[in-house]
């Protein structure tokens, strides 16, 4: 059996950051390769480089100019991508999702949705296809359940409708990878519970790549394969 | 796309963008309404300077030119110019200085001219400046309709209402005036006059004699020379019922200088050496006043008949002999010399011209050359050509002209530099903004948003800020220019303040009216200079890196 070509490959992977005077390796060479199709998660504990890792790999930050560190979408390394290419790759085949939602408290909820449309397509397309576009937006809040608060501002809902917000904004232009960071660990067990099941069941439903950074061991249960990451190298990886 | 909708949300949702815009709002207000003032200034004065002289002045101060009647005539002949005619009027003037007696007994100094009545309305706007008229409409402040003028005599006699015991505030104020109205009224009608025989009377400059019938030459004074009016808060003249007298004290009278008034004014002749030669005095009647705007002229100036003028400057025709007398011959007998008799021509000190258009003003000036070196080349006894003073309207006052131009320009410099304070409050509150949303920053950045479309979002919240200042400005700014007059008004009478001196600025009202083209210019330049407040923090957003500023706290 031949092993599926990765749609998404980090390898030897360094970053370090400067805290002042002081040199922090948070990626030591850290490597990862996910399939179409497949969901990932990456299991460490706070400070072993996982949302660094999940920047490199959304293309929101680069490796450490090294020979062999590389980030591969579909095969080409985005290093090599210009800098409209890389908001581009940002905008079209990468959906994140954060572990503290992130969403614009000056816009309602079907505004933070639509937003990451309008980033993505240019005024007049944007323009040319907004019904659509809102009608996607409502479809996808709607099956995440949102449908009643299309209007409602960030602050007025809880910490669950916010995730669930965030998530909408992510698949909105129906990208091919959906990275999150922590989606849960911000939210109570039953809650993150609710949350993981829509996610879950949209990646199915979609055939999405799901990467899915985390500390918790149940929520790293459901992925397909976990990987552990400690002190910036990749130790474990384990098929479920 | 984003921009737009964020821009909007930013705008709206924080009290310091409005803040900027606010300041933008008052800048812009601020520089425009000086625009507006001092560019209205301008160009009032330039109209009006116009608007007294016509185009062109062909003069000769004090001693005078003969044969003006003809340089007249050839003047109007251009009219009839085959190709380009560009003169379109003609008439004869002399200004002289004079004393005024005024009823009271109030002496001083004042311009006076000697013009003829029909030429001098074609040239100049000498009929529209007449103020006693009839009037049908208020004028623009007169919201209780209080200007004589509004009533004609033949109402006369008016029923006077008495007080009734549940009168309000407005009906015991129509009451009053009522009452102020039919004193004038009175007089005009124990005279036999009405607004519009007083109109009459100030386009021919005559007035009826009461006793014989006759009418005289008379006298139309400047609205402000008497200080027999009073202009009232609501922008009309009111009669005072009292005079001053030559102490300043006030006495009550009966006269309406239109009306029942005589001025004694003094003209002082000189010889052709320019000494003084005698004081003449004579008491004309006052046939009308007249109210240019400008209140130089309207303060010190007075107008009659031409041949009034030339008879006591000794300017008119006369016929004198030369030769004749007794002569002796060697044989001793006595005979009579041969005598002749010359025609000395009257004079005028100057001639106004009017052209075709105040834009053709060079072309109209050498015409006017041209004509009166052809005039001069007739008659000897006329200053030459090339020392005759033939100037513009402009060149008359270019001196003063150039004076409110460049003070023009130096207020607007500094206003502009002022304003420029704008600039860095939007850049104070833009860093600051910038700051504060570095995480939506970041979002943005995740979402795929590009450095320069992140430039862009705060541009575009920049212009907005300047769109919403500057309409809120130049709305101010048409606001308050448009009633600046009633604002001074308000002012002087609630604080005893008042803005605008019309000894100081020649005019009794302050311009009141915005140029476009100068309102765009603002505009342009309010948001200009927004943009340019946001220009730094725009940058400093779009270089920010993404995951620092998802991890900004």
């Amino acid at each position: 059996m031949s092993t599926p070509q990765p749609i998404l490959s980090g390898s030897n992977l360094h970053k370090t950051y400067r805290l002042g005077r002081a040199k922090v390796p948070v990626l030591r060479g850290a490597s990862i390769a996910i399939a179409q199709g497949e969901t990932v998660a990456i299991l460490g504990a706070s400070g072993s480089g996982k949302s660094t890792m999940l920047h490199l790999l959304g293309g929101l930050d680069r490796p450490d100019q090294g020979a062999s560190s590389a980030v591969t979408f579909r095969g080409r390394n985005i290093a090599e991508f210009s800098e409209s290419e890389r908001n581009a790759y940002r905008a079209r085949d990468i959906g994140f999702v954060f572990q503290f939602y992130h969403l614009l408290p000056e816009l309602n909820v079907i505004e933070n949705v639509l937003i990451a449309a309008m980033v993505r397509h240019r005024h007049v397309r944007y323009l040319a296809e907004r019904r659509e576009l809102r009608s996607a937006a409502e479809h996808i809040l709607g099956a995440l359940g949102l449908s009643s608060r299309l209007r409602h501002r960030p602050v007025e809902l809880s910490g669950g409708e916010r995730q669930r917000v965030a998530i909408a904004r992510a698949l909105i232009n129906r990208p091919t990878v959906l990275l999150a960071d922590e989606p849960t660990g911000n939210l109570d067990r039953a809650t993150g519970g609710e949350v993981l099941d829509a996610l879950t069941a949209i990646q199915r439903e979609r055939a999405l790549t799901l990467l899915i950074v985390t500390h918790d061991s149940a929520v790293a249960s459901r992925a397909d394969r976990v990987i552990r990451l400690r002190d910036g190298q990749v130790t474990e990886s384990t098929t479920a | 796309m984003y921009q737009t909708l964020l821009s909007r949300r930013y705008l709206t949702g924080k009290v310091m963008p409005l803040m900027a815009a606010l300041a933008v709002a008052l800048c812009s207000a601020m520089v425009l309404i000086t625009w507006s003032v001092m560019g209205g200034f301008l160009k009032m004065m330039l109209e009006a300077g116009r608007m007294q002289i016509g185009d062109v002045v062909i003069s000769w101060p004090s001693r005078g030119f003969a044969h003006y009647d003809e340089l007249v005539r050839r003047l109007e002949a251009d009219q009839d110019h085959p190709t380009d005619p560009l003169i379109v009027a003609a008439s004869p003037m002399i200004e002289t200085a004079a004393m005024i007696t005024l009823p009271g007994g109030a002496i001083k100094p004042i311009r006076l001219r000697g013009v003829d009545p029909e030429s001098y309305q074609r040239v100049t706007r000498y009929a529209q400046t007449l103020h006693w008229r009839p009037i049908e409409q208020p004028t623009r402040y007169d919201r209780f309709g209080e200007d004589y003028r509004l009533q004609p005599s033949t109402t006369y006699p008016l029923p006077v209402p008495s007080p009734a015991a549940d009168e309000t505030n407005a009906q015991q104020v129509a009451r009053v005036l009522r009452l102020r109205n039919d004193e004038i009224l009175r007089i005009l009608d124990r005279h036999g006059l009405s607004w519009g025989l007083i109109y009459d009377n100030g386009l021919s400059m005559t007035r009826r004699n009461d006793d014989t019938g006759e009418r005289r030459p008379a006298i139309v004074l400047g609205i402000e020379l008497s200080r027999q009016n009073e202009r009232k808060r609501s922008f009309y003249f009111s009669r005072r019922p009292f005079v001053l007298n030559e102490h300043g004290n006030a006495t009550l009278q009966d006269v309406f200088l239109p009306a029942n008034g005589t001025v004694s004014v003094t003209f002082f002749p000189t010889s052709e050496k320019g000494t003084l030669v005698d004081s003449v005095t004579r008491v004309l009647p006052v046939a009308n006043e007249f109210k240019t705007g400008i209140y130089e002229i309207d303060d010190n100036t007075a107008l009659t008949r031409l041949d009034v003028v030339q008879a006591v400057l000794y300017m008119n025709e006369a016929r004198r002999t030369v030769g004749g007398g007794i002569g002796v011959r060697p044989d001793g007998t006595p005979y009579v010399l041969p005598s002749t008799e010359i025609v000395d021509p009257a004079r005028v000190t100057s001639v106004l011209v009017l052209g075709v258009s105040a834009d053709r003003l060079a072309d109209i000036y050498e015409r006017c050359r041209a004509i009166y070196a052809d005039f001069a080349a007739d008659h000897p006894d006329v200053p030459r050509p090339e020392v005759m003073m033939i100037q513009t309207w402009e060149d008359l006052n270019r001196t003063f002209i150039d004076a409110v131009r460049n003070e023009m320009g130096l207020v607007l410099i500094v206003f502009t530099f002022i304003s420029l304070t704008a600039v860095f409050l939007v850049w104070a509150i833009f860093w600051s903004m910038v700051s504060e949303k570095t995480k939506d920053i970041g979002i943005l950045r995740a979402l795929g948003a590009s450095r320069r479309g992140i430039a862009g979002l705060w541009l575009s919240y920049a212009a907005a800020i300047g769109l919403t200042g500057i309409c809120v400005g130049l709305l101010l700014a048409h606001v308050i220019v448009w009633n600046i007059n009633a604002i001074q008004d308000t002012l002087g009478r609630t604080f005893n303040i008042q803005i605008w001196n019309p000894e100081v600025y020649y005019f009794i009202d302050i311009p009141s009216s915005v140029d476009p083209r100068s309102a765009v210019f603002v505009a342009a330049g309010g948001i200009l200079a927004c943009l340019l407040g946001a220009l730094v923090p725009a940058i400093r957003a779009s270089r920010m890196d993404p995951v620092r500023a998802l991890r900004f706290e």
